[in-house]
């Protein structure tokens, strides 16, 4: 630890625990670094403690164990008007009975700055988010992106070193995000400042992140950048979180140089070994991309064929994904250039011809890094991902 | 909306508008009346005469009695607001489970199930002269002798403050409940201490259910006259000047009074409501 520079870390936490109590869920034992002017996601499912980690940092939640470090300083005992963190709220929690004006004014009234100057400050944070000519509204007078962008800058105003975000653009609807995830982009990479943004959303997260931690049940399982964790999952959770795979359980029968030949309950199929210590026998989840599976190709040879049962097909302009139910039950989706919903004539229940290189192929070893989760119901159950 | 639903809903808000008017308007119409006619022995006489009023107007009496009533009124207002709004914060923020809440909330309207008469009564052997804290005192040395501790004006005022505080706490939390706890979060965020954020988001967005409690002990307080006569030790406060003026037959002067202090308590009332926007409670 000590020989890392404190200058490069806007946040280090270290082994941060708070415990389960009424309307929150718990940490256990996290450390990370956030770099400085990094744009930071942690991702995870509800329940997984993203908003727990968020109110701890921000001094909003005292922890039970642990410390907190940022920019080189312990604020684990600060509160948080000490810490010079800035939370941005789900609900925008701007202040009701104050206009845009006071609202985005108020951070700076409490560090006793001269009226002049905090006109001057208010009127060029509106400028950046948009929003001059708003000053006299009242936040029951605005649209939610305007309230957000009010929210924004409302914290943008006092300087902090960090910028906290809590799921910000969960209330908005769908092209609003969107334009609002490019605003985010634009403001964060003129700033230079760090940001820490918590979604469940997959999109945002691989949208907006530099890295991106992801949370299960208080623990992380995994962090790195959303393309690293995109094309290499350290374990099922992350891969079902993340990405959207088409896995099956299986076992290692063959190790044969960079390929491994896994057994399922209904075929073999081989894969790339990649970084994976295997053994035959060992216990194993399968996992192919579906842009990588080709549907209905039955002359091209491919290593990994299967015949399956067609199910749908569903049209998402660039691209069509195909759903097909493999003989275990379970639905595997291809994903095939958008066109090509002109040429599928399946009707439901006609086998087709699914299949994939061995190297578009890879198998995943561990689960999650919350024991005893049950792999099956990773896979098969409902939630979650996209596959069945 | 439909045309037909209009006349439906006006036709639904018929049976409580004629509630209304038959029970509430009639006999205020008929006060205002009352408060016009010449007073005689068997009440009043139906002849039109300023007199009550100019009566009323004409003593230093009326001032005198006015202004205790509203001074006296008002310190209860003021110390039923310093009670109830710490054990409403504390109801709304602190008690984290419903059912301690409801428990809490429940020990405070148990009161309000007795009758009027024997929870007032059971303060003689609280402050009476043999009462607890006389006796208490005498035996820890503190006073040699009984102190009179009830007909007084402090006593009316404690006996107001415990009928009448819950008047005050219930608006206040209903008020706090429907703040979004969020706000005071993003206040500490943006650099307030607890109390600043307190002062600056908490008390503006609780201030409509302040006045509406306040509104429900100075209405309760400032027409009462069952507990200054009983404890008040010979104070005389409006509820009493009318009450008095009624059992000697002069309705008419009784109405007048009457009719003086509802004008009092609107102008009150319209002074309180420009400034505090109390449609943020509902």
């Amino acid at each position: 630890m000590l020989s890392r520079e404190p200058e490069d870390s806007a946040l280090e936490v270290h082994e941060l625990s708070k415990r389960y109590e009424a309307g929150q869920s718990a940490v256990d034992g996290l450390s990370f670094n956030v770099k400085v002017g990094e744009f930071f996601v942690i991702m995870g499912p509800s329940g997984s403690g993203k908003t727990t980690l968020l109110k701890c940092i921000a001094g909003l939640l005292l922890p039970d164990g642990g410390k907190i470090v940022i920019h080189g300083g312990d604020v684990t005992d600060l509160p948080p008007n000490k810490r010079n963190v800035s939370l941005i709220f789900q609900d925008f929690a701007l202040f009701p009975h104050m206009n845009v004006f006071e609202n985005i004014a108020f951070g700076l009234k409490l560090k006793k700055m001269g009226k002049d100057e905090i006109r001057k400050e208010v009127a060029e944070i509106l400028k950046l988010v948009g929003l001059s000519h708003m000053e006299k509204r009242f936040p029951r007078q605005m649209s939610g992106g305007e309230k957000q962008r009010v929210a924004i800058a409302r914290s943008l105003v006092v300087k902090p070193k960090i910028l906290l975000f809590d799921e910000p653009l969960a209330n908005l609807d769908y092209r609003l995000q969107r334009k609002m995830e490019e605003e985010l982009k634009i403001l964060h990479q003129r700033l230079g400042l760090t940001f820490i943004y918590v979604t469940h959303n997959q999109e945002q997260a691989i949208s907006l992140g530099d890295r991106v931690m992801i949370l299960n049940r208080g623990v992380i399982e995994q962090i790195g950048s959303p393309t690293e964790i995109y094309m290499h999952p350290v374990n099922v959770f992350t891969a079902r979180f993340l990405g959207e795979l088409n896995l099956v359980r299986g076992e290692v029968t063959r190790l044969d140089g960079p390929k491994v030949e896994v057994k399922t309950s209904f075929a073999s199929f081989t894969a790339s070994a990649g970084g994976e210590r295997l053994e035959p026998n060992t216990e194993v989840t399968y996992a192919v991309r579906p842009e990588k599976v080709s549907i209905g190709e039955g002359e091209q040879k491919k290593e990994n064929m299967a015949k399956a049962k067609f199910v749908s097909a569903i049209y998402r302009g660039t691209e069509t994904e195909c759903l097909v139910e493999m003989p275990n039950g379970s639905i595997f989706k291809a994903i095939v250039p958008g066109e090509r919903i002109r040429e599928i004539s399946w009707s439901p229940s006609e086998v087709v011809t699914i299949g994939w290189r061995a190297e578009d192929a890879f198998v995943l070893r561990e689960v999650s890094a919350v024991a005893g989760t049950d792999v099956e119901s990773l896979i098969y159950g409902q939630g979650g991902g996209e596959t069945r | 909306m439909s045309r037909f639903e209009k006349f439906q809903n006006h036709v639904l808000i018929i049976p409580s508008m004629l509630v209304v008017a038959v029970f509430g308007i009639l006999p205020l119409a008929f006060i205002v009346l009352v408060s016009f006619y010449q007073a005689s022995f068997e009440g009043f006489i139906p002849v039109f005469t300023p007199s009550n009023y100019s009566a009323l107007f004409g003593s230093a009496l009326t001032a005198k009695v006015l202004y205790t009533t509203l001074r006296l009124s008002a310190i209860t207002v003021v110390l039923a607001l310093v009670l109830g709004y710490p054990i409403a914060y504390t109801l709304a923020y602190k008690v984290r489970s419903p059912r301690k809440q409801t428990f809490v909330l429940l020990m405070l309207i148990i009161p309000f199930l007795m009758d009027y008469s024997i929870r007032t009564l059971s303060w003689y052997p609280i402050l009476g002269a043999k009462g607890f804290v006389n006796i208490f005192l005498q035996q820890a040395g503190v006073t040699s002798g009984p102190l009179s501790l009830l007909f007084s004006e402090s006593s009316l005022i404690a006996i107001w403050l415990q009928t009448y505080v819950l008047f005050m706490i219930t608006p206040i939390y209903l008020a706090l409940v429907k703040i979004d706890p969020s706000g005071v979060d993003a206040a500490r965020t943006l650099g307030a201490s607890s109390w600043q954020a307190f002062l600056s988001v908490t008390l503006p967005l609780s201030l409509p259910g302040v006045v509406v409690g306040s509104i429900y002990v100075l209405v309760s307080t400032i027409s009462d006259y069952a507990t200054p006569e009983l404890f008040g030790g010979g104070i005389q406060t409006v509820g009493l000047e009318i009450a008095q003026r009624a059992s000697s037959f002069l309705w008419p002067e009784a109405a007048a009074f009457a009719v003086l202090l509802i004008l009092v308590f609107l102008a009150l009332s319209y002074l309180v409501l420009r400034f505090v926007d109390i449609q943020q409670l509902f």
